[in-house]
């Protein structure tokens, strides 16, 4: 039988590396200290394991013994971006490298790893604020460490098959929608993939998958050569894919964090793309393989949208944490945190003087970027100096939305906004005065995506019940409406 | 073969869902449907329902079948049998392990090793069962409809989030959510919960072209990264719903009629030795009128956790000696079912039971089926000191002792008690209570208001007014003082919400405030039952009493009967007066709205009111009420013996509300006059009253007591010369003796705020405050007035210390051991006799009703 002594391999291990400043660990040398001084080894915890059956032990997988236990017990919080304890527990080797404090174990030696330690005792730190792991568990751990920790864990276990159906046995949401300058060209986000629709013509529109389970967001590059779908996989990863307008080709795909991401704008230039993401922070994802991911951590939640203002220097950003900000491109540091709504903000958009931001409080607020960042220094050093202007003086409500807003498009030239969401209408506006400028009715809510050509004469928008609508603006005639994907009647799917 | 289907389901199944698609999953839950039945089951009930003890107990009298048909309609509705079985000591065995289980047409319904059975087609059948050797059938009959029934998000989806927990309070169910996912609390709002899993974030959380790839399957399966853990895994029912939901397109059966009516739970009651189980079955019945067997998605708990344990699945394992309620909740209603587990004995012999006796008769057959045998009655000296403390919160004086111990009539306990009711402090004691209850205190109300009020409530308890008639008096109260006392009780409230939480806990025995702002956790109330009783009170206004300018807090009840109906604020539409429990009135508009709840609150067949209040009584007489906490009564905690509680309230009600004929019905019954003094087979028990359990005085009548005993009053500052502690208006009244003991703040209408706990301050005061000490040495006090007496003896002193102390003679032992006592002091007489009163008056004997 063995008998693991803590807090003497506590010290062992932690009084030579001074860099700690954890506070659990210093506890633990401090009582490591104390009892090594005081010479009572024989009083203080100490842990009876039971021996290890090495036949046993090498009979254990990792892939069906060991990560059902740690998925369910260890894997909520040793996850993703920004695990507890640096800790990322995803794959073996992460476990290996460890977080904060060191490698989890070395394998072979169960009984001496940070893993077992962690997990044992009669109050044991892990997992945290809840109940102890059993004994059986415990010694699958033991066992499976002790025998060399081997990884047989297959690729394919955690990937997500993307599955694009043929036909679609249900109407998919259009989750998003853009329109090329010309008003020619419209692609559409449904689900998994992208539809590429011309707008004039019979063509029939091409259907281009992405590797992504949600595409959030669809963008064409202001040269309207490339258009970049984003999303990922709730939960899983964050990916941008550029495809050739021409061809349908991939050009590029970038991954980004752990999560989907969520909606974004090409910078002016064409050489980025700006997009919120779920770990709360604006990602800068280039344009091309090399030039490294950028991030700037602005919210403390869900970053819904990112708008480059048009002379590219500036993001406008809205997120589930309620506030609508303002950053700089060049530093990627706050400018001014410019709105704190009642309710998350779901989209923004921006023209050279305006800041524009709705969400679920209804109600679409525009704000004067001259005013708001009077006092702001905008290049350098960033937000070294403080706003002066109250948010009185820069703020400016437009109409009430009938219901949730869920989507703004600003046109080419910057001249018009639209308005859309979860209510049957579809609402322009003139940025500079906010004046209606045209009113579209009946749409088939709720619209999740909306977008307009260079001069706002035409406008689509993409709706939850699979529809694409296209209009002639301001006159709010319907040139078009599509099911960009093949869909299942509703009988053939009765028949299944 | 069980195991081998368990085998199975997690080749096809369990490494590695992710990859499977929609296809093999709709063929994995429906095309293999008897199949993947019995694996899910396998999977499902993890430990079938078999006793952990060793040898096999003997059944008398027919095995139990539960139910005896079966109508089955749904083709993924199975239906479980339960078998039980009884043994000669009234144990309850579980017998449906045992049981084999074989339907006369496997083609028309299908029953496993665990007797679930399935409908295939159309027509009817029988399951036969065989256990402990007798055989008997369960009629199956199978409607199923023509095609086979989506799935549906109201009925298979709402249960799973609550079932896997994703609801609760701690989780999503939080009123901001938990990760910036959020779902109505319990389930209380599924067209919320709707929107949330299938529209919010561009359809993030279901994905209808690939089923197995929606986050709301892969996080409870810890397919990803979940903070709440592993809610389900695959393979299980839970994820069978939410698959198969998915797959049918996730659309919404809101807009469906048909609802959920009532669950019900078997067994209702259950004896068990403790290591047996037993397998609950809970079925739930819908308005088109189809019972579905919903045991697999009940959310099961055990009342008393000391007593047994519950999975899941409703499986009970007794633990450990005692009473328990296992309820289960399935949606938003509750049912429970009673446990008692006791150790077998089959040499008991059960106490004859006194039929005529109301009281005696419920308590005694409960204590029979508990195998315990009630203690012996309590002598005289016992009974008069107990009465007198519960009746009229005083000790008897040495004279009403020994007359009533020198007498020798047989009815004398009937007399003393009829006595009591002519007693001043009858009044004291019972308007005291009320005084509690209602609230009454110049924190809220004007020195008249409190006076005022104070003095009706004496008048009603000295005039014996019935209760249906006091409480009405009071719920219409309206104007000043000087109009009507009863308007204080209004005066009292701080608004709306605090009326009607007061009224209904007070007088219903219901806590409402947690329907304030969500649906009950407990029960099944919603914020429609809350707002509903709100619109009742909402007429009422106060503001200041004119003729009573410049008195602090001097109110004036006023009703504003254009009023209108209170707003729900979950649905932003104003709700009608309800009743609790259902029933919204046609009120004439302007007219006075709490004129309709008092009547409904008072009438005969009212639920709440007859049974709360006998229980109430009935808990100032015990250490605890029948359903205890008093003013908690709701399905989740049922009462301890509902026969007893049911008998009693009908008695009461059909005495017209007549308190002092129940409280006469309550002390002359053998049950109240028990002795404290367990017996060999009532020692564990202190729920039963299978004897009494000792309480604490209250601050009030411990107070009283001591000034009786030692003949030094108690003078409090602010209230009227000679006032006793029962008497005082409230407790705006600096006492440090009756703070120290409990005496309630009046801040809340909870039976709760009276502190009946004992701790290291009263102990401690009692021995070294001057409460006592002071009161001993007093020149004028007791002890000093005895040994004024010509002549008196050392026997005759320890004697008389008893009776003024104690309530009662020393035996011959006390008295020697007195002697003794005061041999010791050697003719420091008065020091001895003091010291002897200090410690007569710190004993237990004083300190407990015994």
């Amino acid at each position: 039988m063995r008998i693991l002594i803590r807090p003497v391999q506590s010290v062992w291990r932690w009084s030579f590396d001074l860099k700690r400043t954890n506070m659990r660990f210093r506890v633990h040398r401090l009582i490591a200290i104390a009892v090594i001084l005081l010479n009572i080894n024989a009083l203080m915890a100490a842990e009876k394991l039971s021996p290890i059956d090495q036949k046993v032990a090498e009979k254990i997988s990792f892939r069906a013994d060991v990560w059902p236990i740690v998925k369910r017990h260890c894997w909520g919080c040793h996850s993703g971006a920004g695990p507890k304890g640096g800790l990322n527990m995803d794959t073996v080797a992460d476990m290996l490298k460890g977080g904060d404090s060191g490698p989890l174990f070395a394998p072979g030696k169960a009984d001496d790893s940070l893993l077992v330690e962690m997990i044992i005792g009669d109050e044991p730190e892990m997992p945290q604020q809840k109940p102890p792991l059993s004994a059986a568990k415990i010694n699958i751990l033991r066992g499976w460490v002790h025998a060399g920790a081997k990884d047989d864990s297959v690729a394919s276990d955690k990937q997500l098959s993307i599955r694009i159906p043929e036909k679609y046995r249900f109407a998919p949401a259009i989750t998003s929608v853009a329109m090329s300058a010309d008003g020619k060209q419209i692609a559409a986000a449904v689900r998994s993939e992208i539809v590429l629709i011309t707008v004039e013509g019979d063509a029939p529109p091409r259907r281009v998958a992405t590797t992504s389970d949600l595409v959030t967001h669809v963008e064409f590059s202001p040269d309207g050569k490339t258009v970049a779908a984003c999303g990922g996989a709730p939960a899983r990863y964050g990916r941008v894919q550029f495809f050739n307008v021409a061809d349908g080709k991939q050009v590029l795909s970038r991954d980004v964090g752990h999560d989907t991401l969520f909606r974004g704008n090409f910078s002016p230039d064409g050489k980025n793309i700006a997009l919120g993401g779920a770990d709360g922070a604006v990602h800068i994802v280039p344009f091309d393989a090399k030039t490294p991911l950028r991030k700037f951590d602005l919210h403390s939640d869900w970053v819904l949208d990112v708008a480059y203002t048009p002379d590219g220097k500036m993001l406008v950003s809205g997120s589930r944490d309620k506030a609508t900000k303002i950053s700089s491109v060049e530093t990627g540091k706050l400018l001014r945190s410019v709105d704190s709504s009642s309710e998350l903000i779901s989209s923004v958009a921006t023209d050279a003087n305006f800041a524009i931001s709705a969400g679920r409080a209804r109600l679409p607020i525009s704000f004067e970027l001259k005013i708001a960042l009077q006092g702001v220094q905008v290049s350098g050093a960033g937000n070294g100096a403080r706003p002066i202007s109250r948010r009185a003086q820069y703020a400016k409500n437009m109409e009430g939305q009938p219901g949730i807003v869920l989507d703004l498009a600003i046109s080419g030239d910057r001249k018009v906004i639209a308005i859309a969401g979860a209510y049957g209408d579809v609402r322009t506006y003139n940025i500079a005065n906010r004046q209606r400028t045209a009113l579209i009715t009946n749409v088939p809510a709720p619209i999740y995506g909306v977008a307009m050509n260079q001069d706002a004469t035409r406008l689509v928008l993409g709706s939850k019940s699979g529809q694409v609508q296209i209009y002639q603006l301001p006159e709010a005639k319907l040139i078009k409406s599509i099911s960009p994907v093949p869909v299942q009647a509703p009988a053939e799917v009765a028949s299944q | 073969m069980l195991l081998a289907y368990g085998y199975r389901l997690n080749e096809r199944a369990g490494v590695n869902p992710s990859a499977m698609d929609a296809d093999t999953v709709s063929k994995l839950v429906q095309v293999d449907f008897m199949k993947t039945l019995s694996i899910i089951l396998a999977a499902l009930i993890v430990m079938p329902a078999v006793a952990l003890s060793d040898e096999a107990p003997k059944i008398v009298g027919d095995i139990k079948i539960q139910p005896t048909t079966i109508k089955l309609q749904h083709r993924r509705h199975p239906h479980s049998i339960l078998v039980t079985g009884q043994t000669a000591d009234g144990q309850t065995i579980d017998l449906t392990s045992q049981a084999s289980f074989e339907s006369a047409n496997k083609d028309v319904a299908n029953v496993n090793l665990l007797g679930w059975v399935g409908g295939l087609a159309n027509g009817s059948t029988e399951v036969k069962i065989t256990a402990a050797g007798q055989t008997q059938s369960v009629k199956i009959e199978v409607a199923l409809p023509a095609k086979a029934k989506q799935y549906s998000f109201r009925h298979d989806v709402m249960p799973v989030l609550s079932k896997a927990g994703c609801n609760m309070g701690a989780c999503h169910g939080y009123s901001l959510g938990k990760n910036g996912f959020r779902l109505s609390l319990r389930g209380s709002d599924p067209e919320k919960d709707f929107n949330y899993l299938t529209d919010e974030f561009f359809e993030r959380r279901v994905n209808r072209h690939n089923p197995p790839a929606s986050l709301v399957l892969t996080k409870p399966l810890g397919d990803v990264p979940h903070k709440g853990g592993v809610r389900f895994d695959h393979g299980t029912l839970s994820h069978e719903y939410l698959v198969g939901w998915i797959t049918d397109g996730a659309k919404s059966d809101l807009a469906d009629s048909v609802k959920l009516e009532s669950i019900e739970i078997f067994p209702k009651n259950v004896v068990l030795a403790p290591k047996r189980q037993q397998q609950m079955q809970l079925l739930a019945k819908y308005s088109d009128g189809s019972i579905r067997d919903v045991t697999r998605l009940g959310i099961f708990t055990v009342n008393t956790q000391r007593v047994a344990e519950v999975t899941d699945e409703g499986l009970v394992t007794a633990t450990e000696l005692g009473e328990s309620a296992v309820s289960a909740r399935f949606e938003r209603i509750f049912a429970t079912a009673n446990f008692i587990v006791l150790q077998p004995n089959q040499n008991f012999q059960p106490t004859p039971i006194p039929e005529k006796k109301l009281i005696d008769k419920f308590v005694i057959k409960k204590l029979n089926d508990l195998n315990i045998k009630p203690s012996a009655l309590s002598d005289d000296a016992t009974f008069l000191r107990r009465v007198y403390l519960d009746m009229i919160g005083i000790q008897p004086t040495p004279n009403e002792v020994l007359a009533f111990i020198n007498d020798k009539a047989p009815d004398k306990r009937v007399k003393t008690i009829d006595a009591m009711f002519k007693r001043s402090e009858f009044v004291d004691q019972w308007s005291l209570k009320w005084g509690d209850l209602l609230q009454n205190s110049r924190t809220h109300l004007s020195d008249p208001a409190v006076y005022a009020f104070r003095e009706w409530l004496r008048a009603s308890v000295a005039s014996n007014m019935p209760l249906d008639e006091f409480v009405r008096s009071i719920l219409l109260g309206r104007g000043g003082v000087a109009d009507n006392p009863t308007s204080a009780y209004f005066a009292i409230s701080k608004d709306t919400d605090d009326t009607l939480q007061r009224a209904t806990q007070v007088f219903c025995g219901v806590r409402m405030l947690c329907a304030k702002c969500h649906p009950h956790p407990f029960e099944n109330w919603t914020q429609g039952d809350y707002y509903g009783l709100h619109s009742f009170f909402n007429q009422v206004t106060t503001k200041a009493d004119p003729r009573l300018a410049g008195v602090r807090n001097a109110k004036s009840v006023l009703l504003n009967l254009p009023a209108a109906h209170s707003v729900n604020p979950r649905t932003g539409q104003r709700q009608p007066p309800r009743y609790l429990g259902g029933g919204e009135p046609e009120i004439p508009v302007n007219s006075d709205r709490r004129k309709a709840y008092a009547e409904w609150l008072t009438s005969s067949d009212n639920p709440f009111f007859g049974r709360s209040m006998t229980n109430r009584i009935w808990s100032y007489f015990f250490h605890r009420g029948i359903i205890h906490p008093v003013d908690d009564l709701r399905t989740t905690n049922p009462p301890i013996n509902p026969l007893l509680l049911d008998a009693l309230t009908k008695d009461f009600i059909d005495h017209n509300f007549d308190v002092r004929h129940l409280m006469r019905t309550i002390v002359l019954s053998d049950t109240y006059q028990r002795s404290s003094l367990a017996n060999e087979t009532n020692g564990h028990d202190d729920m039963n009253f299978s004897r009494a359990i000792p309480r604490r005085l209250s601050a009030e009548s411990l107070l009283d007591s001591l000034v009786q005993a030692t003949a030094v009053p108690e003078s409090f500052r602010g209230a009227p010369a000679g006032f006793t502690a029962k008497q005082l208006p409230d407790a705006n009244i600096q006492s440090e003796f009756l703070n120290l003991f409990g005496k309630p703040k009046r801040m809340e209408a909870c039976e709760c705020e009276r502190d009946d706990g004992s701790n290291m301050l009263q102990a401690l005061h009692f021995i070294n405050g001057k409460s006592i000490l002071s009161r001993v040495t007093n020149g004028n006090g007791r002890v000093a007035q005895l040994l004024r007496t010509k002549d008196i003896t050392n026997e005759k002193l320890i004697n008389e210390l008893y009776l003024w102390s104690l309530a009662r003679n020393p035996n011959a032992k006390e008295v020697e051991l007195g002697l003794k006592f005061f041999a010791a002091y050697k003719g420091k007489r008065k020091e001895a006799a003091e010291d002897l009163m200090w410690a007569l008056l710190n004993s237990k004997d004083f300190m407990l009703v015994h």
